[in-house]
């Protein structure tokens, strides 16, 4: 839908000339939520006012649609793109509805269309039309006037949405709300929504692509998900906090993911009582354990099934291979360790006791959730 | 004194009613001009820097002249003595405050209303009209109101190169010596400010947009 290719902004000239965005380029789907992020000063705004050509890029295009919008008309394009600027830009003079209504005003849409839909719109973000309608920006409150912000830049219904830090100057419970409302709005209208905010946290919570710029460039436009588990390099990974970043197989242990406490059973425990206790505490596998409690092997269920009346003592059925991993073990190389014919591996301490079991499914589960922990721990 | 003063008053109230009206046109015709000429160049201004730079600097040379001087210039400009120079004059004197905060007005609209209003698809006319004008119209008003505060004052000066109206009984009551012929002239034209001056800011404040009235939440 959006595409920005080559595009390049140098402010000044000469000597005091500033590169303030260098070479960019990004594909936007239609309905994409792609969040521009970045410190400030390294060119979000600029890149986001050349889409309305607010700013005229020094070199490179814009295609909306695959058109190019260097030919078009500047004050037709700007109808046709939402806008919701940095400081919200209320018009201080017009009511409320007519602050709403500015575009579809300037496209002589039908009159009594437009206010429909506008008291439509007020009603879907709690701005009670026969309250507010006729009220003046002055009168209502920051968290208020944003909303109205936002409307205006629905009112015409652009397929394009461009919002500029909207929710910059908000208490964090306002903010949280809103950020909310949006998504669900993107969601529910279908909008390819272009949006800058230099809260990492907020474009967790709403981005489908985290477009995350530096020095007038992009370092790494990605979803949050591969943002979080795979940061281009070192400055992404600083940016976004390592209290955010997922857990690394490459660092996790598996101390972190596996099972505790498992099922243990000594040696000398008969195949039926071990398959008592198993069903006792649902449990698939047991821990085979020496007088002194350390490993001696793992058995499953279905080990003890195979060699039901063959009357074979425990050692005899028991996994002889030495299938331990020790606690500060990573992920990656428990998963190495995890070849085809080997499901589990007991975790065991220094003593060889065991502590621990994990399986493909255990540590994988324990990634996801260690993951949407530190997530959700950081949008809140 | 002041029993003589209101026995001229009656005696030569026809000629004070007359005076005035002539000061009324001294007032009011370059202030009309001057509001033409000076709320459109303000505006420019606002959109180039060196119409900005030119016609403030001419503006403020023209303001830094003293009235009396000013009047007088008119004559080996050409212009003669009468009210033609007096009118001149006068027009010049007030083209500064007019100018001034015309673009002052327009340029202290809010950067981001500016943004949001060409970001929403005005056209730089429809912008001027349907935002900056309206926001900057009670300042505007005001530099009308300081001007013609100015002209109705300096407008008695215009008696001594024969631009007629109240200061001809102040040039007269000098001339003769006579305090009560000096206020015949001062006294009405120091209420004629404070009429013009109470008019006018009823007119701004009636003029002041109401989402500009409520003071805001912030
Ligand atoms: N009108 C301008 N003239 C000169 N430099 C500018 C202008 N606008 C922005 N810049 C510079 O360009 C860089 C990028 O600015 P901007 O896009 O506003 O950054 P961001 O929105 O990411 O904070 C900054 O270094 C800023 O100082
Ligand atoms: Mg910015």
């Amino acid at each position: 839908m959006l595409e920005l290719k080559n595009l390049t902004k140098v402010y000044g000239q000469a000597e005091s000339c500033h590169l303030a965005v260098n070479n960019i380029d990004l594909d936007v789907d239609k309905g994409e939520f792609v969040v521009l992020i970045g410190p400030s000063g390294c060119g979000k705004t600029t890149t986001l006012k050349m889409v309305n050509h607010l700013i005229e890029p020094t070199s490179g295009e814009i295609l909306i649609n695959g058109s190019s919008t260097t030919e078009l008309n500047a004050v037709e394009l700007r109808r046709n793109i939402g806008y919701v600027i940095q400081n919200i830009g209320l018009f201080p003079h017009f009511t409320i509805v007519d602050n709403v209504e500015i575009v579809p005003k300037l496209k002589q849409m039908d009159p009594k269309k437009r206010r429909q839909r506008t008291l439509g719109l007020m009603e879907m973000v709690g701005l009670e039309p026969d309250v507010y309608a006729d009220r003046y920006p002055a009168e209502l409150s920051g968290g208020q006037q944003q909303r109205v912000g936002v409307l205006r830049a629905l009112a015409a219904e652009p397929d394009l949405i461009l919002m500029d830090e909207p929710f910059g100057a908000l208490d964090p419970i306002t903010r949280d709300q809103l950020q909310t409302e949006m998504k669900q709005l993107q969601q529910k209208l279908n909008k390819t929504i272009i949006f800058v905010t230099h809260d990492i946290d907020e474009a967790i919570e709403m981005a489908d692509t985290i477009v995350l710029m530096k020095d007038g460039q992009i370092v790494q436009a990605a979803s949050p998900r591969e943002i979080l588990t795979n940061p281009a390099n070192s400055y992404v990974r600083e940016f976004i906090g390592e209290e955010r970043l997922a857990p690394e197989p490459d660092i996790t242990p598996v101390a972190d993911v596996m099972v505790m406490q498992p099922l243990t059973v000594s040696m000398d425990t008969t195949p039926k009582a071990v398959l008592r206790q198993m069903q006792k505490h649902r449990a698939d596998f047991a821990v085979v354990v020496d007088d002194a409690k350390r490993f001696v092997g793992l058995i499953s269920a279905n080990q003890i099934m195979r060699n039901r009346g063959k009357n074979k003592t425990l050692t005899k059925m028991l996994q002889t291979e030495d299938n331990t991993v020790r606690s500060h073990t990573t992920i990656r190389d428990a998963t190495a360790a995890l070849a085809n014919e080997v499901q589990v591996l007991c975790v065991v301490d220094r003593k060889r006791r065991p502590v621990g079991l994990v399986s493909r499914t255990t540590l994988l589960q324990g990634l996801v959730n260690i993951w949407d922990e530190s997530n959700s721990n950081a949008v809140i | 004194m002041v029993m003589s003063f209101f026995q001229l008053l009656m005696e030569r109230w026809d000629e004070v009613i007359f005076a005035l009206q002539d000061h009324l046109v001294l007032v009011a015709i370059p202030i009309g001009l001057a509001s033409l000429v000076a709320i459109p160049l303000g505006i420019i201004a606002t959109r180039n820097r060196w119409v900005e730079l030119i016609v403030m600097t001419v503006a403020s040379v023209l303001q830094t002249i003293p009235s009396l001087a000013l009047l007088a210039l008119m004559i080996p400009l050409g212009l003669g003595i009468g009210k033609k120079p007096a009118l001149v004059a006068l027009f010049l004197y007030s083209l500064l405050p007019i100018l001034r905060n015309t673009f002052l007005g327009i340029r202290g609209v809010d950067d981001s209303v500016k943004e949001a209003a060409t970001g929403m698809g005005m056209t730089q006319f429809q912008r001027l009209y349907m935002v900056e004008l309206p926001i900057a119209l009670p300042v505007i008003i005001g530099g009308i109101r300081t001007a013609a505060v100015i002209v109705i004052g300096t407008a008695t000066l215009a008696a001594m190169i024969g631009g007629g109206g109240l200061g001809d009984f102040i040039i007269t009551g000098l001339g003769m010596v006579r305090d009560d012929l000096i206020l015949l002239g001062a006294i009405p034209a120091a209420l004629l400010a404070l009429a013009v001056d109470f008019i006018l800011s009823g007119l701004e404040k009636l003029l002041t947009p109401r989402g500009l009235r409520i003071p805001s939440k912030e």
